[in-house]
């Protein structure tokens, strides 16, 4: 099995990296390293056919958009979508949230409607929320959680009741938090959003790096991610979504490639995918996108998430053994995924980033673009380490020796 | 080294710590990446030429503390004309070893403060 220590070698940065004490590297949350597998389908791309896909009639263009069509096939299957046309490519999931709060959401929802966010949500899930509401007289509100344990409160009996009453059209939630590490139950949620009526979309950049997903399980209407946090590239990301939503929204940006017939004053509009990707896209991304699905599909995500576990366990033990160290959220590693925040007394949790940094092991530290959730914790921002499948025990134990040693430095 | 033994102790044990209940001229700065806030006090002379006595306030990390701790006691006494030409760079000398690029900011902060500062005066 290709995890922890063993995976390494499939990932030049480690050998590229020069200190002796060897890369320590825990905020995959942030962004994955790439394997070499990812690297070389990009480079494969622009040494031997970088050609433009879905437009030529000679044989490097046909590879190409083969190549590229390869790809969202591979990435339909990886999280169970229906069909390949329901994946539309797009730069990040904050492109994604972009994408539906303006062709969906835009369109479709009016005055007084309500859109239900979470307390726990990304930026990227709750900024284009600020904006359409102001535009379109909507209103917001947010499921809160709970400080102690980061779990989102709600009462699945009165859910359905609940979402009538405030006229909830739509449910953005993310899967996981990016800073709390909570797994959400989507699948209760979306069940009784649909009772009510509502359409679901969900954040699924901190779920789909770490945990099996099916996104017809989890009964998400909408369901964004991306590329970098998954082993594969930047400038690339997913937007899936129902086909029947996808082929009734308008298009998000018009150009080249998304049309079906044009006139000198008017065009109309190809079926999705295609619909939503206007303009030459980014092919090498896609492709190397496709590679990172390949690696993670073929260690298989039950042993990706199993293997996380024992990491977050192990991190949640060590840390939680230092004095002065408060783990933020559930200390249930089954409701947990991805990563471990914390904080520590009386310590600025960027002066725990760069001790920790000293130490030869990169943390991130900050409000992870979730101020409000840290706004509500009481706190500017926190710690977090955050693991893929490179990551193994020697991590934790150098994240924790270098936590240990900076407390007794910041001492008082 | 980022946290060299001269600046956590200037982080545990700031000299010039702590709000003035009435000053001459006060100005509050946040550092958004991080929530840092500080806020810089200045007393002055009677005929309003030289800086008499500097305090700050707020929280944040060690860094911005022990940087705004070193500008309080390298503007003490100066002029009000010599406190307008100690730029960021003469900040950063007294500071010594600077920080890494992302921490600059904190490292800075104490040093916006004192020109909002002097905008009043």
């Amino acid at each position: 099995m290709k995890l922890g220590v063993s995976a390494r070698k499939d990932f030049p940065i480690y050998a590229n990296y020069k200190d002796p004490r060897g890369l320590c590297y825990l905020d995959s949350g942030a962004t994955s390293l790439k394997p070499a597998a990812v690297i070389n389908a990009q480079r494969g791309y622009e040494e031997q056919y970088s050609t433009n896909v879905h437009r030529a009639a000679y044989h490097l263009a046909e590879r190409a958009t083969e190549e590229y069509e390869g790809a969202r096939s591979a990435i339909a299957k990886f999280i169970g979508a229906s069909r390949p046309e329901e994946i539309v490519f797009v730069r990040n999931t904050t492109e994604a949230f972009n994408l539906i709060a303006t062709s969906y959401a835009g369109r479709f929802l009016k005055e007084g409607d309500g859109v239900l966010l979470t307390e726990m949500e990304h930026h990227a899930n709750l900024i284009p929320w600020h904006e359409l509401a102001r535009a379109k007289n909507l209103r917001l509100f947010f499921l809160p959680f709970d400080t102690a344990t980061g779990e989102l409160v709600w009462d699945e009996k009165s859910f359905v009741g609940f979402l009538k009453e405030r006229n909830i059209k739509l449910v953005s939630l993310t899967h996981v938090s990016n800073a709390l590490g909570t797994i959400n139950p989507v699948a209760a949620i979306a069940a009784c959003a649909h009772a009510a009526g509502a359409v679901v979309a969900v954040d699924g950049a901190q779920a789909v790096p770490h945990v099996p997903v099916n996104v017809r399980d989890l009964g998400a209407d909408f369901f964004a991610f991306s590329g970098h946090k998954m082993l594969g590239p930047t400038g690339i990301g997913v937007l899936w979504g129902r086909y029947d939503l996808l082929e009734k929204m308008p298009p998000y940006q018009m150009g080249g490639h998304m049309i079906d017939d044009v006139y000198i004053d008017r065009s109309t509009f190809q079926n999705p995918p295609f619909r939503f990707e206007a303009g030459t896209p980014h092919v090498a991304g896609v492709i190397g996108f496709g590679a990172s699905i390949k690696y993670l599909s073929d260690i298989g995500m039950s042993a990706v998430r199993e293997h996380e576990k024992k990491l977050l366990s192990l991190g949640m033990e060590k840390l939680s053994a230092i004095p002065g160290i408060r783990i933020l959220g559930t200390r249930d590693v089954e409701l947990r995924s991805g990563c471990v925040s914390f904080v520590v007394d009386g310590v600025h949790p960027h002066d725990v980033g760069s001790f920790c940094d000293e130490e030869g092991v990169m943390i991130r530290a900050g409000d992870h673009c979730a101020r409000p959730l840290h706004q509500k914790l009481k706190i500017p921002a926190s710690c977090r380490m955050s693991v893929s499948v490179y990551n193994d025990t020697d991590d934790v134990e150098r994240l924790a020796a270098a936590v240990a040693k900076m407390t007794k430095t910041f001492g008082k | 080294m980022l946290y060299r033994q001269e600046i956590i102790e200037r982080w545990k044990y700031p000299h010039r710590r702590g709000a003035m209940q009435t000053s001459d001229a006060q100005a509050e700065v946040a550092n958004m990446f991080c929530g840092d806030e500080i806020a810089l006090f200045l007393r002055l002379d009677a005929d309003k030429k030289k800086i008499i006595e500097v305090r700050f306030s707020g929280e944040g990390c060690a860094l911005m503390t022990a940087s705004a701790d070193i500008l309080c006691e390298a503007i003490e006494g100066k002029t009000v004309e010599d406190a307008r030409n100690f730029s960021a760079d003469d900040l950063l000398r007294l500071y010594g070893e600077p920080p890494t690029p992302g921490r600059l900011n904190c490292v800075l902060l104490a040093h916006r403060a004192l020109a909002r500062c002097l905008v009043m005066v």
